[in-house]
């Protein structure tokens, strides 16, 4: 009997002293005993159909202002890369783009058919090229871009790692197979300027890229690949080099070349002198130049705006379906 | 218990007390088969008594009496945990997936992959070596155990149990358990009996009596075995409890040794002081370890089929696997050479164009490690995490501590959790578990007069409920018809004299009586003396005096007092005795004849001493009475009678007995019909009634009888008891009824509401006990798991198949009763009538044979109840795993003592009570401990990964402080997964926590499976445009994060916290349990719905961020295009950082759906893992870029200013949960679920109004379908009554129609 009341007093005592602890302990205890204060939300019919009828309100306004945004956007695309070809070379693409005593130059006119307000990028886009091809991503060395050949472990980098015997900056497949048809643009009398800084991620130019490091036994091998590098100007300043570092997500991409600083007004004609030097006949891949404006969107897409309008409006059907099935035999609770 | 007890009990031979039932039966050599066999094969042992020694070498050599219930021991550990981990596919395809991840071409960092492969298994292990090295302490625990061995010279020492060899002599002491299987030699009474309790054996609670051989009688003391030497010869160890064969040689003269004189191991030693014992089988070679059976390892229902959900994933992988590869090849063999940017040349095998067929199959096996994310290892660590933690907020639920014993719950293992909402069938044990084994004198008739209150519960629930409709239905009536109204409430009150009181009591603008009222909740409360829960003003106090029947009264009183085998022992009053005997009843008789003022206070040889009131003087006298015989009980005459002579030299017969047995050789008197009457009350309220009966012999007729009788007792042979019966027959006949005594075999706290809540959930319990029939039916009623109007089979062998002890008779026998409870059962009446089983041990037995249960098991599933009786332990092992075999139905078994072990082993879900054996001061000590919130806030906090180890700390921490308290844990305990201190937590245990916990399991294996494929298949899609080359969309990172951080909290806290509705609501509608039952929320079409979900969420998010990052040309192609103001255009690193934002989105949206209680936790997780996915791609982009790589900057840079990011991220969060909202709307609106019933119901408040229908219909829904259970009976009482209320209700109102004065009412025009 003594040990009871023993106990039964202190138990007691530790009621009473629950008060006097902070809340945590409380908070505790609601914790362990699963009774901590929650909300509950119940799907009840009127949640329903006000969330349907929310989303609604919602979406479309911001679906069309989206699809407002995407139509404002003016782009021009050309695919020449069947157009370059002489016809005398044009059953087989593959040796004239591999035969480099043929001149590759090739002029193609671009009408604006509407407004066009500065800055228009320029892009060029490859189609059933996959830079995601994991050989391919993996080719590279981010190090060496950085540090130059003080990094030598370029194992990464096969099958380009190294060339007679001395190692490639940079290395590997995707600096091998740079992009290099040029384009010069060219209105009415007078050459468009193309500023072609700035195309590229500042965080790429400044951090990965490194300032001091220069190309160095680049396109020296007997294999052929894409474009060259001037061997004077650091990999930081080769913006082309560093877009095209940048391997695109999808097997048909594009990828800025460059920007006009001015206007085009509706009606211009824009000749555009291209270098087809870009092998892309070997896998039939597709060439275009592109000019585009862009929105706070980007560039042209009416995707986004479609699918809120849709989903926006689908939701008030939805919730006046819900609303009169509810009416027609509405819960009874 | 001092010394003077245990000299006045020594004085008696006992076996002139008992007239047969310990008559030492002659030995025959040649009657006992069994002794021939000695010395053959499976009978050669040989033990030298009092020379241990010589079973130190060859060929006497036995096993020590060391007995190991471990699994593993230091060496073989870690093979052995190793391949039971490995054993488990998953375990084995991860372990795959880990080595081949070592692969170069492996997409991923290896450790990845075998970091959470070596903390699943890891866990595990710890888990199972923490489990052993907790039996290790339990068996170091019991086998460190001291006995008195005798060491030579006649002395004794203190020995430890592991000590102990073979030959020893040993001396057991009053109530100390049995350290090994022993031979009895000689005990402290004269004649060589004991008393063993064998409730950890067969869980019999009467004690059964050993007796050694004559030749060892006379070693009555220390002294006697300095020279004592023989040699036993008897069987090999073997399991069979009840046998045992072996001769004693002692002076070259051979003694055969019978089952009674073993003592087994697991037993006690109870009612004598001490007894010397020979050490015949040790440690592994008793009969106890020799039946116990190793606990097999259990998984849940659920996880069984979450298996299966693996098995479709594993497909699903193999699948789109299979689809990667064989792209890949045909691409690589058309296309791929063409590409010259990829340089390709014959140094990667994985991209050889000229083997497709090789590098095909390499990127199979990469993409079975890619794809791996379908299979998620976290689900597993998921899930022992939460699991881990449910156990925990099981255990410290303050509803399930006792304070009594001040022990709570304990889930010993956490694998069962889920289970807990899935039970269909329970299976108890009587004695401890739902009884207290304790009997308690309740009410008594004499001589036509009932005594000690007359009203039931169900009768008072029943007419409080009638009242209740009754008063509702008058309020709508007029006035004319309110008085018709009571007319016929009065009428019907007279009728029924016992709900008379209560409906007095339910009204309370009548008046009632004080003293009824007082009566009935004295009857309630605690009893002040144990066993003895009486209280009528009319016999306490001495106030029998007045009776006017007075010399039936002190007859009935006297019989109480004399018939019996008791003897006293001192008690802690000074005036009041305490009492010994054989079953409980006997000494709740004799505390009550103590109360009454009739005192057994001495036993000699042949005289009995009572203390006695004497109604003529007011004082207390002695009497002596002389024992002149004693007809012992026997099962096939269930009465036992004393034959004695008072002061007066008048002989009288005391008899009592089963009411059967007794009334119906009575003579007659006038007040028969009104006992029997309150023999049948009594009986449906669950007592125990015997029937008391006295008759007068005249001398002359009992000298006659005697000596037939005492010839009867040395007639030697088997038809020795038949002619004791007979001789017993022949004077217990003429017998005058003094009344019956009601006997309460005392429920535990709780017990008819937890059975009454149990049943209403929808589960069938199945009461299996040891004991006899009638006490099981008895408990049957006082639980409510019978009610009157059951229909009840008794499916018991019939005498002569019995007899004839012929397998073939005996199946015949049961299967024609069986055929004719069939036909019972189809016939049109008994279609809706609640059915009962009772089944005796034996006809169990045949019933159960591999021919005979094809018909016995489903006639039993369809009743509403089963009670079996006389079972042994392994025959509940038995029925358990047939019943869990035969209906598929998940089983819980719960029980106390050793002999459930089996039972509990066996069913699904173990359950052990654990309140019983001795509480410990030192763990209420552990629990303040474990309750310390300082304590217990780093479990909190260590609520991810962490918190398990930390559980584990805290385990073995414990382990290593209190393992004396550990130790003491009973062995039903130690084989159960879960302890109860009281069955009434049960209730609670299955309707809130098992309710709970299989929702929040189910719900969580769903969401992960959406979780994985919603993710994984991104990656999948991802493919396709990279002509399956194997380019990852995601960072390592995020990948790794994935199932980590980012998305685990969340789900552990669905695990661990959601409630569909409170614990309240839980336990007022049992009915939601059904849905567990059901499974309806682990179904196949959930778990497909699911998937599918995942499917199409994964569709949503992947083609949403490649549709808003390309244009589309006019030519039908698309292409990537500028996502930003200044034109730049994404890479793989924005695409996957775009569409991991989604997805991390859309997962934590998702569970916020599914989780309908949001505390700050669940907010705080759910919300908090988004958030912390924006902090990490910021710090991770701010890191420098050789660790970030395509990482660095993008948010900061790239994605943070583009609106598009943003915008994705809404759209695709909204549709790809429309599928899933516009579901889930539907089926609330249109087709609800019971819990989103009450859950709406609860949360428009409406269950405040009380005039509600659909909250009445909800919990109707719940007690209608219930047969078993108080609400049950309460409903059938109620029907019954309102019959009889129509019946006189309509008389009442044709007798008022048809007076005058009535008519004349009526027709005068008003």
């Amino acid at each position: 009997m003594e040990v009871d009341g023993g106990r039964i007093l202190k138990v007691s005592s530790g009621a009473q002293s629950i008060p006097r602890h902070s809340r945590k302990h409380k908070a505790f205890y609601q914790f362990t005993q699963q009774s901590l204060p929650a909300c509950k939300p119940v799907l009840t019919p009127a949640w329903v159909i006000t969330t349907f009828l929310l989303m609604g309100v919602i979406f479309i306004p911001i679906g069309l202002i989206t699809l407002h945004a995407s139509e404002n956007v003016v782009e021009i695309v050309d695919r020449y890369d069947t157009e370059c070809v002489p016809e005398a070379f044009r059953s087989n693409k593959v040796a004239y783009i591999k035969d480099n005593s043929i001149p590759k130059n090739c002029s193609r006119y671009l009408k604006v058919y509407k407004h066009m307000k500065a800055p228009i990028n320029i892009y060029y886009q490859l189609d059933n090229y996959f830079q995601n091809h994991r050989r391919y991503v993996k080719s590279k060395n981010d190090r060496q871009l950085l540090h130059g050949l003080g990094y030598n472990d370029t194992g990464s980098c096969k099958p380009e790692e190294s060339n007679n015997g001395l190692p490639i900056v940079p290395c590997g497949l995707i600096a091998w197979s740079l992009f290099n048809d040029t384009y010069t643009l060219i209105r009415g009398r007078s050459e468009l300027k193309v500023n072609r800084k700035n195309i590229a991620w500042k965080s790429d130019r400044d951090h990965k890229f490194g300032k001091s490091v220069y190309p160095f036994n680049f396109q020296n091998g007997t294999l052929m690949g894409g474009g060259k590098l001037h061997p004077r100007i650091p990999l930081s300043d080769q913006e082309d080099l560093i877009v095209w570092m940048r391997t695109a997500a999808l097997p048909s991409f594009r990828k800025l070349y460059g920007r006009i600083e001015e206007d085009l007004n509706a009606d211009d004609v824009v000749v555009v002198n291209v270098t087809n030097n870009y092998n892309t006949y070997s896998f039939g891949g597709k060439k275009k130049l592109i000019l585009s404006t862009t929105g706070w969107l980007g560039g042209k897409n009416n995707f986004l705006g479609l699918a809120c309008t849709s989903v926006g409006s689908s939701s008030i059907f939805i919730s006046i379906v819900f609303l009169l099935l509810h009416m027609k035999n509405p819960r009874i609770l | 218990m001092s010394g003077s007890s245990g000299r006045r009990k020594r004085k008696i031979r006992w076996s002139k007390l008992y007239s047969y039932g310990c008559f030492r039966p002659p030995h025959t050599l040649d009657s006992d088969p069994g002794q021939q066999l000695l010395g053959q094969p499976g009978f050669s042992r040989v033990v030298f008594c009092n020379e241990p020694q010589l079973h130190k070498a060859k060929p006497y050599k036995y096993p020590k009496n060391y007995v190991s219930t471990t699994k593993y021991n230091i060496v073989t550990f870690l093979p052995k945990a190793l391949f039971e981990q490995f054993r488990r596919v998953a375990n084995l395809y991860f372990l795959l997936a880990a080595v081949l991840s070592l692969n170069s071409f492996a997409p991923f960092n290896p450790i990845s992959l075998i970091a959470p492969l070596v903390f699943v298994v890891g866990v595990s292990m710890i888990k199972e070596a923490v489990e052993d090295w907790h039996r290790f302490l339990q068996d170091l625990n019991v086998n460190s155990r001291t006995v008195r061995a005798h060491v030579g010279g006649g002395l004794f020492v203190e020995k430890t149990w592991q000590g102990l060899c073979v030959g020893d002599v040993v001396k057991v002491n009053k109530n100390e358990y049995f350290p090994s299987d022993l031979l009895l030699l000689s005990s402290s009474f004269e004649d060589g009996i004991c008393y063993v309790e064998t409730m950890n054996l067969d869980g019999e609670t009467n004690l059964k009596v050993k007796r050694s051989s004559e030749a060892t009688l006379d070693l009555a003391n220390d002294q006697a075995f300095s020279e004592f030497k023989a040699t036993i010869l008897c069987e090999d160890p073997n399991p069979h409890l009840y046998t045992f064969v072996g001769n004693l040689e002692l002076n070259c003269v051979t003694h055969p040794l019978c089952p009674a004189t073993l003592l087994l191991r697991d037993s006690k030693l109870r009612n004598t002081d001490y007894i010397y014992g020979v050490v015949i089988f040790s440690g592994p070679d008793t009969k106890a370890v020799r039946n116990s059976t190793r606990s097999p390892s259990k998984r849940s229902r659920i996880e069984r089929k979450m298996d299966l959900v693996i098995y479709l994933l594993f497909s699903m992988l193999l699948l789109i696997s299979l689809i990667t590869s064989t792209g890949f090849a045909v691409i690589l063999k058309s296309q791929m050479a063409k590409w010259w940017y990829l340089s390709l040349q014959d140094d990667d095998l994985l991209f050889k164009p000229l083997k497709p067929g090789v590098s095909g199959f390499l990127q199979f096996v990469r993409a079975l490690i890619l794809y791996g994310y379908l299979i998620p290892i976290s689900l597993y660590v998921s899930i022992e995490v939460v699991k881990v933690l449910q156990a925990m907020l099981i255990n410290k639920d303050i509803e399930l501590y006792d304070e009594v014993t001040c022990k709570s719950v304990q889930t010993r293992t956490s694998n069962l959790n889920e289970e807990l909402g899935q039970v269909e069938m329970i299976l108890t044990d009587k004695t401890g578990t739902l009884t207290c084994n304790q009997m308690e004198f309740r009410k008594c008739s004499i001589a036509g007069a009932s005594y000690g209150g007359n009203i039931n519960n169900i009768d008072r629930a029943a007419s409080k409920r009638m009242n209740v409709e009754v008063e509702s239905y008058r309020f709508s009536m007029d006035e004319f018809e309110t008085q018709c109204q009571s007319f016929e409430m009065f009428d019907f009150s007279v009728a029924d004299v016992s709900t008379k009181k209560a409906a007095l009591a339910g009204q309370k603008h009548m008046q009632n009586s004080s003293a009824d009222c007082s009566r009935i909740s004295s009857a309630e409360g605690e009893p002040a003396i144990k066993g003895f829960n009486f209280w009528d003003d009319r016999l306490m106090n001495r106030k029998w005096v007045y009776r006017s029947n007075l010399f039936d009264v002190t007859m009935f009183f006297r019989v109480m007092a004399l018939c019996h085998t008791g003897i006293p022992v001192d008690g802690d009053q000074a005036h009041k005795l305490k009492y010994e005997a054989e079953s409980p009843e006997e000494v709740s008789f004799l505390i009550a004849a103590q109360e009454f003022g009739f005192q057994f206070f001495q036993r000699s040889q042949s005289v009995m001493y009572l203390k006695e009131f004497d109604p003529s003087s007011g004082k207390m006298v002695e009497r002596k009475y002389k024992l002149l015989n004693l007809l012992e009980f026997c099962s096939a005459r269930k009465r036992m009678s004393v034959i004695v002579s008072n002061e007066d030299d008048e002989i009288f017969l005391l008899c009592k007995g089963a009411d059967k047995y007794v009334i119906f050789i009575n003579n007659g008197r006038s007040y028969q019909q009104a006992t029997t009457l309150h023999l049948s009350d009594y009986a449906e309220d669950g007592f125990r009634t015997l029937a008391f009966a006295y008759r007068k012999l005249d001398a002359v007729e009992y000298e006659k009888w005697n000596s037939i009788f005492t010839e009867a007792k040395t007639t030697v042979g088997p038809e020795r008891e038949e002619v004791l019966i007979e001789a017993s027959e022949m004077i217990e006949k003429d017998l005058i009824l003094l009344g019956v005594a009601a006997i309460e075999d005392k429920l535990q706290k709780g017990v008819p509401e937890c059975i009454d809540k149990l049943a209403q959930a929808g589960m069938k319990i199945w009461l299996l006990t040891g004991d006899k029939k009638e006490t099981a039916i008895n408990i049957g009623f006082s639980c409510s798991l019978l009610r009157e109007d059951m229909k009840q089979f008794h499916l018991i062998l019939g005498k002569e198949s019995a007899a004839s002890n012929r397998l073939k008779e005996m199946k015949e026998d049961i299967l024609n009763q069986l055929e004719g409870f069939q036909k019972v059962k189809s016939e049109e009446s008994n279609k809706d009538a609640p059915l009962a089983l009772i089944v005796d041990g034996k006809a169990l037995e045949i019933a159960l044979r591999s021919d005979v249960k094809d018909q016995f098991l489903p006639l039993a599933v369809d009743c509403a109840s089963v009670i079996c009786c006389r079972v042994s332990p392994k025959q509940k092992a038995l029925i358990t795993r047939l019943v869990k075999e035969h209906t598929g139905k998940t089983t819980l078994a719960i029980g106390d003592g050793a002999n459930d072990v089996g039972m509990i082993q066996e069913a699904d879900i173990g359950v052990g009570i654990s309140g019983m054996e001795g509480m410990q001061v030192s763990f209420e000590h552990d629990l303040r401990i474990a309750r310390q919130p300082t304590y217990s806030l780093i479990i909190l906090f260590s609520f991810s990964l962490v918190s398990k180890m930390l559980m584990l700390f805290k385990y073995s921490f414990l382990l290593r402080h209190y393992k004396h308290l550990l130790l003491k844990i009973a062995q039903a305990v130690m084989a159960s997964d879960i302890s109860l201190p009281q069955f009434r937590f049960l209730g609670r245990l299955l309707i809130v926590h098992g309710h709970w916990c299989y929702k929040r399991i189910s719900k969580m294996i769903l969401y992960f499976v959406y979780k994985n494929i919603a993710f994984g298949l991104t990656l999948f899609y991802y493919e396709v445009y990279t002509s399956f080359s194997g380019e990852v969309l995601y960072d390592d990172w995020y990948m790794a994060l994935f199932n980590v951080i980012l998305t685990s909290l969340p789900v552990i806290s669905l695990g661990v916290l959601e409630q569909d509705v409170s614990s309240e609501v839980c336990l007022k509608f049992p009915a939601l349990y059904q849905q567990g039952q059901k499974n309806i929320y682990f179904t196949w079409s959930r778990i497909i719905g699911w998937i599918l979900n995942g499917i199409v969420a994964s569709l949503v998010i992947f083609l949403a961020n490649i549709c808003t990052l390309s244009t589309f040309n006019k030519d039908g192609s698309f292409a990537e295009k500028a996502f930003a103001k200044d034109g730049n255009v994404a890479d793989i690193t924005h695409l996957g950082a775009m569409t991991y934002t989604c997805i991390i989105w859309t997962v934590n949206c998702q569970i916020s759906l599914i989780i309908t209680h949001f505390t700050w936790i669940q907010h705080l997780f759910i919300w908090g893992s988004i958030i912390i996915w924006y902090i990490f791609l910021f710090i991770y982009g701010a890191l420098p870029p050789d660790i970030s790589k395509r990482g660095f900057r993008v948010l900061s840079e790239a994605l943070g200013p583009a609106p598009i990011y943003w915008l994705v991220t809404l759209l695709v969060v909204v549709v790809a949960l429309l599928p899933y909202f516009i579901h889930i709307a539907i089926q609330r609106s249109f087709y609800p679920l019971d819990d989103h019933v009450i859950q709406e119901m609860k949360y428009c408040r409406k269950d405040i109004g009380k005039n509600n229908l659909i909250w009445e219909r909800e919990q109707n829904n719940s007690v209608m379908m219930t047969q078993i259970g108080f609400s049950a009976r309460v409903d059938a009482r109620i029907r019954i009554m309102k019959e009889n209320l129509n019946q006189k209700g309509q008389l009442i109102y044709r007798s008022v129609t048809s007076s005058p004065i009535f008519r004349s009412l009526t027709s005068s025009p008003i």
